[in-house]
C-alpha cells in the first residue's frame, strides 16, 4: 500500500447510500467484494466513521459506477434510502430552513472530508452559491456524488430536489468546483428576448411593407418583450406557487405530527404517573409485610433471650449445690491428690458461674453493653412514626389508636435512636398485646426537669404517655412485672414479657423514668420520661441485685384513679 | 433571671428604655423585626440593627413590613414585630395590621412619634392626639393601641400589649413611642413573661364530658374546622378525634389543609369555592351532630349563613373567643377555650368511656373514602395550551413537597387554590380571607420563609396581586431566601372581577383587563429572581423542582387560559343577594 492509501481523506459515511444500494440490489457479496478490493471491511460502510484515502475513495466510486451500470443509475444509487442516511440528524433537520441546511452542509463538510472545504459566496433565502476547494485531484464522479448530496436535501420533507447549476469543476481543470443552488424556479430571460425580437421583426416587416414608419410600429418590440415577460412570470409564478403549496402541506403535516407527539408524551407521562402510583402502592404493601416479618423475628428473638435467661438462671441453682458441696469437702480433705482434685473442681465451678453470669448479662442487657450514640430526633417526625407503628400493631383489631403531641412536648430530643426505638416498641407492643378491644392513646408531651422528683432541674424530659383499655393489673402484680423472674415463672402468653424489664434497663441507662398506673379491668397507663439531652451515661446494670435497685430507682407506681 | 437576655449597654451604665424594650422582646422569643427606618423611629432601628440577636428586615413599603410580620407569625405561631416611622410610615402599616386583626395573628406594631415635648405644636410628621391621632387610627384594628408617654410607663404598656397579643384569641397590638424616650435611662424591676402573661389553656370539664358523650352517641358526626385549629396547633388532635369516632371532617376555606384533604374522612372545604361533598353533607339531613372548631361561622364558611347548617342536629361550637359563640347560629353546647386543650380532653374523655364499655355509635367508616368531585373536573386533565388553571394545579400537586407551606393571595386564583389544590398531611395552607387584602399572599410568604427556614414556602398568587405588592420580592432577593417560590398565575387581568361581572351581567368591567400583556417573569428577572415560564401541561413539576433547588428566591409565571372562569358560583350568588336585598 502506498502512503496515499493510508491517509484519512474521506469518510465512508458519504457512501452510505451507495453501499446500501449495492447491498440491497447486488447482494452483500458484491459490497464485500468492493470492500476487499479497496482494502476495507464491508462493515465499515454501515454508518461508521471509517476514513479512507483519496485513491481508495475514487476506486470505490469506480467500482460503484461499474455496479450501477450507467451514470444516471449511479446518481440514483447515491441517493438511495436517503432519509435513513442522516440517522437521528434528520429530526434536527426538520427544524431548519433550506438556507440553514445549505450553510450547515458547507460548514460541516469537514465531518466527512479532511481534504476539501467550502467557501460560501452567497447565502440567501432562495439561493446559495458556494465553491469547493480540494487538496486532491478529485474525479468527476466525486463531484457528482457531492452534487447529489446537495440537491437531495429537500426530499427529506417530500419536496422537489434543489436545482443545482454547476459553474466549474476540478475534474475539468478548474481550481475549484462551483455550484449555484436555488429552490425556486428561476425567471428565464429567453421569452422576453424572443418576444422582443419577434416584435422587432414584425415592426421591421410592417415598416418595409408600408414604408411609412410610425410610433405604433416602434412600440412593437416593447410589446413583444412585455408579452414574453408576462408569459414567463406566469409560468414561474405557477411553479413557485405549487412549490409553496407543497411546503405548506409539509409544514402542516409537521405541525400535526408535532401535536400528536406532544399528546403522546402527555399520555405517556400520565401512564408513568399511574405506574409510579401502582409501584408505590406495591412498595408500601411490601414494606408492610416486611415490617410484620421483622416484628415476628423480634418476638422470636425475645422468646429466645428469655429462654436463655431462664436456663442460665436455673443452671445456677445446681451449680450452687455443686460449689457448696465442693467447699464442704475441701474443708474435710487436707492435702493429697483428692484435695488437688477438689481445688480443680472448685476453680472449674467458679469459672462456670462466671460464664453464666456473663451469659445472663448478655441475655438481659438487650442493648446494654452497646455504645450509645445519641442523635437529634425531631418530635414531629417521631409522632408520625409512632402513629404508623401503633396503627400497624393494632391493624385488624377492634382497637382505636390515637397518637398526638401536646404543646408541652419538646421540639427535639437527643437520644440513641436504637434505645428510643426499643423503649417505644416495648411500650406499644405491650399495650397492643394486652388490649383486645377499646382504645390506646399515646400522648407525646413534655415534663420540665424541675417537676421530676429528684431531678436536677436542668434537663427537661420527653414524656410518652401510653394509656390502654386492656385488662389492667392488681397492685402487687404491678410490682412484679418489672422483675424478669416474673416472666420466667409463667412463660405463657399472659405474662408481661421481658419487654418491661428491658425498658427499665434502657431507661436507667439514659437517666429516664417510668411511671405506671393500672387497675384490673380498666387498663394501664405508662409514662416513660426520657431526658431531652443525653447526659452522663450510667453503666448498665450487671446483676440481679443491681436490677432490683434499678427498678426502685426508675419505676414509680401511681395510685390508680377511682372511676 | 438567669436566662435573661443580654443588654446592649455595659453593666456600669443604667439601661436605656430601648434596652428594656428589647429585653422583653427577646424574652418572648423575637428574633426578627420588619420595618423601614425613618427619622422619628431612628433610635429604635439603630439599636436593633446593632443587636446581634435580632435581625432587622428592611422592606420596600411599610405595608410589606406588616404583611411579612403577619406571615412570620402565622407560620411560626409566635409573636412577630413590625415597625414604621411616624406619619405615612404608620398609616402604611394599617392594612397589614387589619389583616392580622381579622385573622387573629399575634403581632406587636411599633410606630414613631414626634418628641414628647413638642407634641401639639405641629412637628414634622406629628400624629399625636391633638393632630392626626395615630393611636386612634390603630384602635379599631388592634387589641390594644396606646402612646407611651414616659419611659416609666413603657414597660407597663408593653407587658399589657404582649399579654393581650398572646392570650385568648391572639391579635395585633400597637405602641406609639415619641422619639425622645428611647434613649432615656430606665431602671425598672424585670418581669418574666410567665409572671405577666398567663397561659389560657383552660377548659370546662362538665362541657367536655357532655361533648364526649354527644360525640360518642352521634351516628353521623361531622367536625367543621376553622383556622382556629391552626392557631391552637390542634391539627393532629382534630385528626385523632376524627379517627377515634370516626367523624367526617370539613374545613372552612381559611382552615383548608388543617385536616389532610387526601384523608378518607375528609369532606374537603365547606363554603367559598368549596367542594360538593362538604356542602351536601353539612347541609344534608343525615348529619345528627355538627362540631365546629375554631371557626366564627362567617359568610365565606357557611355559604351565606345557610340555615340548613343548623337544622335537625346537635350543634357544638368550640372557640377561644366567647364573643364568637352563638353569633350566627344558636349553639347546643358551647366550648370556650383553646382547641388543642379541649380536643385532647375530649379524646381522653372518650378513651375513658371506652374503658368503661362505651362504644362510638358513628356509622361513618374510615375505609369508605369520601370522593372528591371538582367543578369542571375535565379541565384537570386538559392537554390544551395555554394550560388551564385546573391542570397546572394538578401538576403542581405532584411536585409539591410534603412539608410545603402554601400561601394564597386574594382573587380568582384563590378560588382555584381552595377548590383544586389537595393539601396533604404536613402541608400547610394560609390565606387572609378574614380581611381579604390583595398583596398579602404575595408578601407574607417572605416572613413565613424567614421563620421556617427548613420548610419550602410556595406563594400561589395572581398577576394583579403581583402588580400591587410585587416590589417586595426585591426584599426576598436582598435577604437571599432559598426555597421560596412565587407561582404567578397570569391571565392578564383581575380574573375574579372580570368573570364575576360576566356572570352577574352587570356591565363588562373591561377596565380590569390589561391593555398589553404583563411579562411577570421578565420583571422578576430584573429584580434578581430565578424565573421559569409555564404555559403547557406537564411543565410545572420540573419548573417547581428546579425553583426549589435554586440558591435564592424564584418565580414561576404560569400563563393560563384567561377564558377559564374560577369556581366562583357561591360568591357571585351572595354578592347578588346583597345588591338585591
Amino acid at each position: 500500500m502506498s502512503d496515499a492509501n493510508s491517509t484519512a481523506d474521506y469518510s465512508l459515511r458519504i457512501l452510505w447510500s451507495l453501499a446500501r444500494w449495492i447491498e440491497d440490489k447486488k447482494g452483500r457479496q458484491a459490497l464485500e467484494t468492493i470492500a476487499r478490493d479497496v482494502g476495507v471491511r464491508a462493515e465499515d460502510f454501515d454508518g461508521s466513521t471509517h476514513w479512507v484515502s483519496h485513491a481508495q475513495f475514487e476506486r470505490i466510486l469506480e467500482l460503484g459506477l461499474e455496479a450501477a451500470g450507467s451514470e444516471e443509475a449511479f446518481k440514483a444509487a447515491c441517493s438511495y434510502r436517503f432519509k435513513e442516511s442522516y440517522g437521528a440528524f434528520r429530526y434536527m433537520m426538520w427544524g431548519l430552513s433550506q438556507q440553514q441546511i445549505c450553510e450547515a452542509a458547507a460548514k460541516y463538510q469537514k465531518v466527512v472530508t479532511s481534504v476539501g472545504r467550502f467557501e460560501v459566496l452567497l447565502s440567501e433565502r432562495t439561493r446559495f452559491h458556494a465553491r469547493y476547494f480540494s487538496d486532491r485531484p478529485e474525479s468527476r464522479l466525486l463531484c457528482q456524488v457531492r452534487q447529489v448530496g446537495w440537491t437531495i436535501g429537500p426530499t427529506i420533507w417530500g419536496l422537489p430536489p434543489i436545482q443545482l447549476e454547476e459553474l466549474a469543476c476540478i475534474a475539468r481543470g478548474d481550481p475549484y468546483c462551483e455550484y449555484h443552488l436555488r429552490w425556486f424556479e428561476r425567471t428565464n430571460v429567453l421569452p422576453p428576448v424572443a418576444g422582443g425580437l419577434l416584435g422587432g421583426a414584425a415592426a421591421f416587416a410592417a415598416a418595409s411593407l408600408h414604408a411609412s414608419p410610425s410610433i405604433l410600429l416602434g412600440a412593437l418590440p416593447l410589446v413583444g418583450i412585455l408579452a414574453g415577460l408576462a408569459l414567463e412570470l406566469r409560468r414561474t409564478g405557477r411553479v413557485n406557487l405549487a412549490f409553496a403549496r407543497e411546503v405548506n402541506l409539509v409544514v402542516r403535516d409537521l405541525g400535526q405530527s408535532e401535536a400528536e407527539t406532544r399528546a403522546e408524551i402527555i399520555a405517556l407521562q400520565d401512564r408513568q404517573r399511574e405506574w409510579i402510583r401502582i409501584m408505590e402502592q406495591q412498595v408500601a404493601e411490601r414494606t408492610n409485610t416486611l415490617e410484620r416479618v421483622v416484628q415476628g423475628l423480634d418476638g422470636l428473638q425475645q422468646a429466645r433471650v428469655s429462654t436463655l435467661r431462664g436456663f442460665s438462671h436455673d443452671l445456677r441453682n445446681p451449680l450452687f449445690v455443686l460449689r457448696g458441696n465442693t467447699q464442704f469437702l475441701r474443708e474435710h480433705v487436707k492435702g493429697g491428690p483428692e484435695a488437688e482434685a477438689l481445688e480443680d473442681m472448685e476453680t472449674a465451678s467458679i469459672q462456670i458461674e462466671q460464664m453464666l453470669q456473663r451469659l445472663l448479662e448478655v441475655a438481659t442487657q438487650d442493648s446494654g453493653g452497646v455504645k450509645l450514640t445519641p442523635k437529634k430526633v425531631a418530635i414531629a417526625a417521631l409522632a408520625d412514626t409512632l402513629r404508623r407503628r401503633l396503627r400497624a400493631l393494632v391493624f385488624g383489631c377492634e382497637i382505636k389508636a390515637s397518637v398526638f403531641c401536646t404543646r408541652e412536648a419538646p421540639e427535639e430530643i437527643e437520644i440513641d435512636p436504637v434505645v428510643l426505638d426499643r423503649i417505644v416498641d416495648n411500650l406499644l407492643t405491650n399495650a397492643a398485646k394486652y388490649t383486645l378491644e377499646g382504645s390506646i392513646v399515646l400522648e407525646i408531651t413534655g415534663t420540665p426537669g424541675s417537676a421530676m422528683s429528684g431531678g436536677q432541674g436542668g434537663v427537661d424530659y420527653l414524656t410518652l404517655k401510653v394509656s390502654d383499655t386492656g385488662r389492667g393489673m392488681e397492685p402487687d402484680q404491678v410490682e412484679k412485672v418489672f422483675r424478669p423472674r416474673a416472666s420466667s415463672e409463667g412463660r405463657s402468653s399472659d405474662s408481661w414479657g421481658i419487654g418491661l424489664s428491658s425498658t427499665v434497663r434502657l431507661l436507667a441507662q439514659i437517666g429516664g423514668r417510668l411511671d405506671v398506673m393500672s387497675k384490673p379491668g380498666l387498663g394501664t397507663t405508662f409514662w416513660a420520661h426520657l431526658p431531652t439531652r443525653s447526659s452522663s451515661v450510667r453503666p448498665p446494670a450487671s446483676s440481679e441485685e443491681n436490677f432490683e435497685s434499678m427498678v426502685t430507682h426508675v419505676v414509680t407506681v401511681r395510685k390508680a384513679e377511682n372511676s | 433571671m438567669t436566662a435573661s437576655p443580654s443588654s446592649t449597654t455595659s453593666p456600669s451604665q443604667p439601661p436605656r428604655t430601648i434596652d428594656v424594650f428589647l429585653r422583653y422582646l427577646k424574652a418572648e422569643g423575637v428574633t426578627v423585626v420588619f420595618g423601614i427606618p425613618g427619622g422619628l423611629l431612628y433610635p429604635f432601628f439603630a439599636v436593633i440593627e446593632a443587636d446581634p440577636e435580632i435581625e432587622l428586615v428592611m422592606t420596600k413599603h411599610e405595608q410589606g413590613a406588616a404583611f411579612m410580620a403577619d406571615g412570620y407569625a402565622r407560620a411560626s405561631r409566635k409573636l412577630s414585630v413590625c415597625a414604621g416611622t411616624s406619619g405615612p410610615g404608620s398609616t402604611n402599616l394599617l392594612t397589614g395590621v387589619a389583616c392580622a386583626f381579622a385573622d387573629g395573628v399575634p403581632m406587636l406594631v411599633v410606630t414613631g412619634q414626634a418628641a414628647s415635648h413638642v407634641l401639639g405644636r405641629g412637628a414634622a410628621q406629628e400624629t399625636s392626639r391633638e393632630d392626626m391621632d395615630i393611636v386612634a387610627m390603630f384602635r379599631p384594628v388592634t387589641k390594644y393601641s396606646a402612646m407611651v408617654t414616659s419611659p416609666e410607663s413603657l414597660a407597663r404598656h408593653l407587658r399589657r400589649a404582649l399579654r393581650l397579643a398572646l392570650t385568648g384569641r391572639p391579635g395585633p397590638v400597637h405602641l406609639n413611642v415619641p422619639v425622645d424616650l428611647w434613649e432615656r435611662p430606665l431602671d425598672e424591676a424585670w418581669f418574666d413573661p410567665k409572671t405577666y402573661r398567663p397561659p389560657t389553656h383552660t377548659f370546662d370539664r362538665a362541657a367536655v364530658q357532655q361533648a364526649a358523650t354527644a360525640l360518642l352517641a352521634a351516628k353521623h358526626p361531622v367536625l367543621f374546622a376553622g383556622a382556629g385549629v391552626g392557631t391552637a396547633a390542634a391539627e393532629e388532635h382534630l385528626r385523632v378525634l376524627a379517627e377515634l369516632l370516626p367523624a367526617r371532617v370539613a374545613t372552612t376555606p381559611r382552615g383548608k389543609g388543617l385536616f389532610p384533604e387526601d384523608h378518607p374522612l375528609s369532606l374537603g372545604v365547606m363554603g367559598f369555592a368549596g367542594h360538593a361533598a362538604a356542602r351536601k353533607t353539612l347541609l344534608g339531613s343525615d348529619v345528627d351532630l355538627l362540631f365546629t372548631v375554631g371557626t366564627s361561622l362567617n359568610e365565606t364558611a357557611t355559604l351565606n349563613w345557610a340555615p340548613a347548617l343548623r337544622e335537625n342536629r346537635t350543634f357544638l361550637q368550640l372557640d377561644i373567643d366567647a364573643d364568637r359563640i352563638g353569633r350566627n347560629y344558636p349553639v347546643d353546647l358551647p366550648l370556650v377555650g383553646d382547641a388543642q386543650t379541649i380536643l385532647v380532653e375530649i379524646v381522653y374523655q372518650i378513651h375513658r368511656s371506652i374503658r368503661e364499655g362505651a362504644r362510638a355509635a358513628s356509622r361513618w367508616s374510615i375505609d369508605e373514602r369520601v370522593e372528591r368531585v371538582h367543578i369542571q373536573e375535565a379541565l384537570r386533565d386538559s392537554t390544551q395550551t395555554p394550560v388551564t388553571p385546573q391542570r397546572w394545579r394538578k401538576d403542581l400537586e405532584e411536585a409539591l413537597p410534603d412539608d410545603a407551606i402554601v400561601f394564597s393571595d386574594i382573587g380568582g386564583h384563590m378560588l382555584s387554590n381552595i377548590h383544586y389544590l389537595t393539601m396533604r398531611d404536613r402541608q400547610r395552607f394560609f390565606l387572609n380571607l378574614g380581611f381579604g387584602s390583595m398583596g398579602h399572599g404575595t408578601v407574607a410568604p417572605i416572613g413565613a420563609a424567614l421563620s421556617q427556614a427548613r420548610q419550602p414556602v410556595i406563594a400561589i398568587i395572581g398577576d394583579a396581586c403581583f402588580t400591587m405588592n410585587g416590589m417586595e420580592l426585591v426584599t426576598a432577593v436582598e435577604y437571599g431566601i432559598p426555597r421560596l417560590v412565587w407561582i404567578v398565575e397570569n391571565n392578564n387581568m383581575h380574573g375574579i372581577t372580570f368573570h364575576a361581572a360576566r356572570q352577574l351581567n352587570s356591565g363588562s368591567l373591561d377596565c380590569v383587563r390589561y391593555s398589553r400583556p404583563l411579562d411577570v417573569a421578565a420583571i422578576a428577572r430584573a429584580m434578581g429572581l430565578a424565573t421559569w415560564v409555564v404555559d403547557a401541561p406537564g411543565q410545572m413539576q420540573g419548573a417547581l423542582r428546579e425553583a426549589l433547588a435554586a440558591s435564592g428566591p424564584s418565580l414561576i409565571e404560569v400563563r393560563v387560559d384567561p377564558n377559564v372562569s374560577p369556581p366562583l358560583g357561591d360568591r357571585v350568588k351572595s354578592i347578588s343577594s346583597f345588591v338585591e336585598s
